[in-house]
């Protein structure tokens, strides 16, 4: 009966929800979803993670590759982020090119990254003008249920934290270079950004705010990639993102900055807790 | 593309009125449009506009690897795009046939006319050499885009300028237009694309319109071939012929070309001059240090048009690193705040539950490697084999 | 702190220069300069579009955004969403479904702020095309600036040692924030501080758009 009511009136539907004050998967509005992560989970990659929001999961892993590094800026590394969006993931997608809305995500996943500065390009700079790192993440969604720039956020920055770089040694004269796996060091992560989604719903005498919100619900508050994506570096904003949807009066506004300050606390213990746990197998 | 049709009694009227004498907007057969030359702020950067049609030309530079052939010269590249800008049957990110022959045109007249000195553009033999990369791109296509398109080229070529080199040793710096004063590129000659239209193997129109060419290159209504058809003429200013396209109906009477000819050798002088004479006045300009700026072109007498410099706005000082200040501020800036609204209680009320909700969460570490939040709602709808085989 | 800084003191935005019906091809255009930054945009629509890309319940729209030379690259693809997500807000597609509407924006000048000069130029060429719309909406940027003052339509200069660049984009009707697009590290109140102050600003682009319809349109 539920889904026949949804299939006829899809607005009616999700209205009737939202005037009792939940959500069509039984959540509250400001309820996360469960989050798993996994770190290692590759073993063809240098370091990778596998993380779930609800049913969100994308994979996330990394390359290393030696390269050198760009005229104008010598002493630099590249961190080169891709993020796939295959026709698995979800029914909206094409197998193909990439998509544009798969363009747009990995733009807006790399640009939180760079202006976080968590990772200082610098580090991954071997000799200057010669030899520095590049870093290859790739990330691919498994399934896409809302809350995409989030999962990869989190996929993405476990994945940094625990990759270990090879020592290398440069030979300036004969320009040898000599590639050591097993001295491992690892990476230096400056901070932890997090990124939280919220979806504005319209009702006639008020707006509601929705945390992390599934597919289903992004798609009845303004369309795809009209989110409301709040990331921060430890208390700094790192960016705060909306793209068009419904608009944002600055009460709620400041009801998603209270509220992604407590999910920010609430991921990074699930990472610490993650590496942590990851260490102590390492040890073992 | 999507096609473009034109009615019958369109295309009856154009030809009537071609045979009578007269054109659509009152001009002479052999009378242009007003041609008019606006460059921007950076060199090479200009939009032609000849009556209603507007095209934006761009220069750019970039040091590539010279091709093997030809290790000592220079190279130019032509891209030309129209985009839905130009008119609506135009489809985004979609070449056109229109596209590949206006680039192939403007790609005769001042590539293979040899009017750029290419090897000017030379760094080091075989190593290092300058590839300027024009970019046309088409505004508003109000027909004869080929004339439009071939100016609005030559003028951003002329008035360009690269930054200067200096080789020391190995290396090559490259310096920024502050430093040192950037080079101009030299023009051989300046060859400029005349279009003609045909009507009926005798009449001949210079400067068609859109209208005009769409007419003289369809047939009549029954089919048949009216004998028209538009014919390019490339030519500088020294009255020589760099390329001469034919499109449409074949010919019969050889000296409407000869005609067509004769007409084109007067208004490419004419054409000519008045892009040199806009570039000389806008170098004047410069050395003057007088800002030149696209937003030149945007009249202010117009009823469509409005031009507001007196935008100001009360603000109070505010600085992040300022702390004390910042108490001070908060309600003060904003008079437009809206008022607390009624649901004020029941916000506060919600923040105590995100609080209790947050501090209920546990994390906990199940598999190795892995780290979840527990909480009592499974929304994952996953079924989690790993975790019960535990 | 003396007195004399808690006087409010009086900002000059950019001067705002436009002109509608700049081409004659397209369905509505116009032509906006914000101080040096210049962009065109054309809007043509509601139009047939091909039946894959059509939508049953609303009028898709297809905005695209074309540099000045150079190739096409991800960073155009972001800021072509950025405009169309805006542009959804702000336009009635549910009066037009199964057509298209196609937005190109082709930018001029940048001496910075380029951004909000294309989301307004774009606003202002719906409004000239007759497109039904919701509301308007208008784009202002403003920059934190190496000393930690908020700077408001900031020019290249700012840009370039800016610790960070913010732009807001509001609605006409409830003036509520409609996009956000930042770069850059900041506070929670820089944020808020920044935002009240784009709020401001964004009265007088409002007030701008209503001189210029209201010159030719005469009732309204």
């Amino acid at each position: 009966m539920a889904e026949i009511y949804k299939l006829i009136h899809p607005l009616k539907y999700f209205n009737d929800y939202i005037s009792r004050e939940i959500r069509p998967d039984g959540r509250k509005f400001h309820e996360c979803r469960n989050i798993k992560l996994n770190v290692n989970s590759l073993k063809t990659a240098e370091a990778s993670a596998v993380v779930k929001c609800g049913n969100t999961t994308v994979v996330c892993g990394i390359q290393l590759e030696l390269a050198s590094p760009k005229a104008e800026e010598p002493d630099f590394g590249y961190l080169v982020t891709n993020l796939e969006l295959p026709a698995l993931c979800s029914s909206k997608y094409r197998p193909g090119p990439p998509s544009d809305h798969a363009q747009v995500t990995n733009y807006l996943v790399s640009n939180i990254i760079v202006n976080s500065k968590c990772i200082d390009l610098k580090d991954l700079c071997i000799v200057p003008d010669k030899l520095a790192w590049v870093l290859y993440c790739d990330m691919v969604c498994l399934d896409n249920d809302g809350s995409l720039v989030d999962a990869c956020i989190i996929a993405l920055i476990s994945s940094l934290k625990t990759l270990r770089l090879p020592t290398v040694t440069y030979d300036a004269e004969t320009e040898d270079i000599n590639v050591d796996p097993d001295i491992r060091t690892p990476l230096k992560v400056y901070g932890l950004p997090v990124a939280t989604s919220f979806s504005v719903y319209k009702l006639p005498e008020r707006d509601i705010l929705i945390t992390d919100p599934s597919i289903y619900e992004e798609e009845m508050c303004g369309g795809i990639g009209s989110n409301f994506i709040v990331c921060s570096n430890q208390s700094l904003l790192c960016g705060t993102q909306k793209f068009g949807g419904s608009n944002l009066p600055p009460e709620s506004q400041e009801e998603a900055l209270k509220i992604s300050r407590d999910r920010a606390n609430v991921v990074e213990k699930v990472i610490e807790t993650c590496l942590a746990n990851n260490c102590e197998i390492n040890e073992i | 593309m999507r096609d473009v049709f034109l009615s019958n009694c369109e295309k009856n009227f154009i030809q009537k009125l071609v045979s009578e004498g007269h054109r659509l907007d009152g001009r002479n057969y052999n009378e242009s449009r007003r041609l008019d030359v606006t460059f921007g702020s950076e060199y090479g950067s200009c939009i032609v506009r000849l009556g209603e049609t507007k095209v934006l030309a761009q220069v750019s530079c970039e040091v590539t690897q010279p091709k093997q052939i030809r290790p000592n010269e220079g190279i130019l590249y032509i891209n030309v795009e129209i985009s839905p800008m130009a008119a609506p049957q135009f489809e985004a990110n979609r070449q056109t046939d229109l596209t590949v022959y206006l680039n192939r045109l403007l790609e005769k007249c001042y590539k293979d006319s040899k009017c750029i000195d290419l090897e000017s553009l030379c760094i080091v033999v075989e190593e290092k050499v300058w590839s300027l990369r024009v970019d046309v791109k088409v505004l508003n296509h109000g027909g004869n885009l080929i004339e439009c398109a071939s100016i609005a080229t030559l003028a951003s070529l002329a008035h360009f300028k690269r930054p200067d080199v200096t080789r020391s040793g190995d290396r090559v710096i490259i310096h920024t237009i502050a430093e040192k004063d950037p080079i101009p590129t030299v023009l051989y000659h300046y060859p400029v694309c005349m279009t003609f239209a045909i009507f009926n193997n005798e009449v001949l129109l210079s400067d068609p319109s859109f209208i005009e060419e769409s007419v003289c290159t369809s047939s009549t209504e029954e089919g048949i071939n009216t004998g028209g058809g538009l014919l390019v003429i490339g030519m500088n200013q020294y009255k020589e012929l760099c390329l001469l396209d034919l499109n449409g109906a074949a010919l019969y009477d050889s000296n409407i070309v000869h005609k067509a000819i004769i007409s084109a050798a007067e208004s490419s002088k004419q054409i000519v001059d008045l892009v040199k004479q806009r570039i000389n006045s806008d170098d004047t300009m410069r050395q003057k240090r007088i800002k030149i700026n696209f937003a030149d072109m945007i009249t202010s007498d117009h009823l469509l048009s409005l031009t507001r410099k007196d935008l100001s706005i009360q603000l109070k000082k505010f600085n992040v690193d300022d702390m004390t200040l910042k108490n001070d501020m908060e309600h003060e800036d904003n008079d437009d705040e809206p008022e607390p609204s009624k649901y004020d209680g029941k916000f506060e009320n919600k923040v105590m539950t995100i609080f209790e909700i947050y501090s209920l969460i546990s994390v906990v570490p199940s598999l190795p490697q892995t780290a979840e939040i527990i909480s009592n709602k499974g929304v994952s709808k996953w079924i989690e084999i790993s975790s019960d085989s535990d | 702190m003396g007195i004399e800084e808690e006087k409010p003191k009086a900002f000059q935005l950019k001067p705002m220069k436009c002109e509608f019906n700049f081409l004659s091809k397209s369905d509505g255009s116009a032509i906006l300069s914000q101080g040096d930054t210049v962009a065109v945009v054309s809007v043509n629509g509601p139009l047939d579009i091909k039946s894959t890309s059509q939508s049953i319940e609303k009028s898709t729209l297809e905005v695209l955004y074309c540099t000045k030379g150079g190739k096409p690259s991800v960073a155009d693809r972001y800021k072509e969403n950025v405009i169309r997500q805006t542009c959804e807000a702000a336009v009635l597609g549910s009066l037009y479904p199964r057509t298209g509407i196609t937005v190109t924006i082709q930018e001029l000048e940048d001496f910075g702020g380029l951004l909000s000069c294309c989301l307004n130029c774009t606003c202002l060429a719906l409004l000239n095309s007759g497109v039904s719309m919701r509301c308007t909406y208008a784009a202002i940027t403003c920059a934190i600036d190496e000393s930690g003052d908020i700077v408001l339509e900031p020019s290249k200069q700012h840009l370039d040692t800016a610790r960070a660049t913010m732009t807001f984009v509001f609605d006409s009707r409830e003036k509520n924030l409609v996009t956000s697009v930042t770069e850059g590290v900041f506070s929670e109140d820089t944020y808020k501080e920044a935002l009240a102050r784009c709020h401001a600003a964004s009265d007088l682009v409002f007030n701008f758009y209503r001189e210029i319809i209201r010159k030719y349109a005469n009732v309204i």
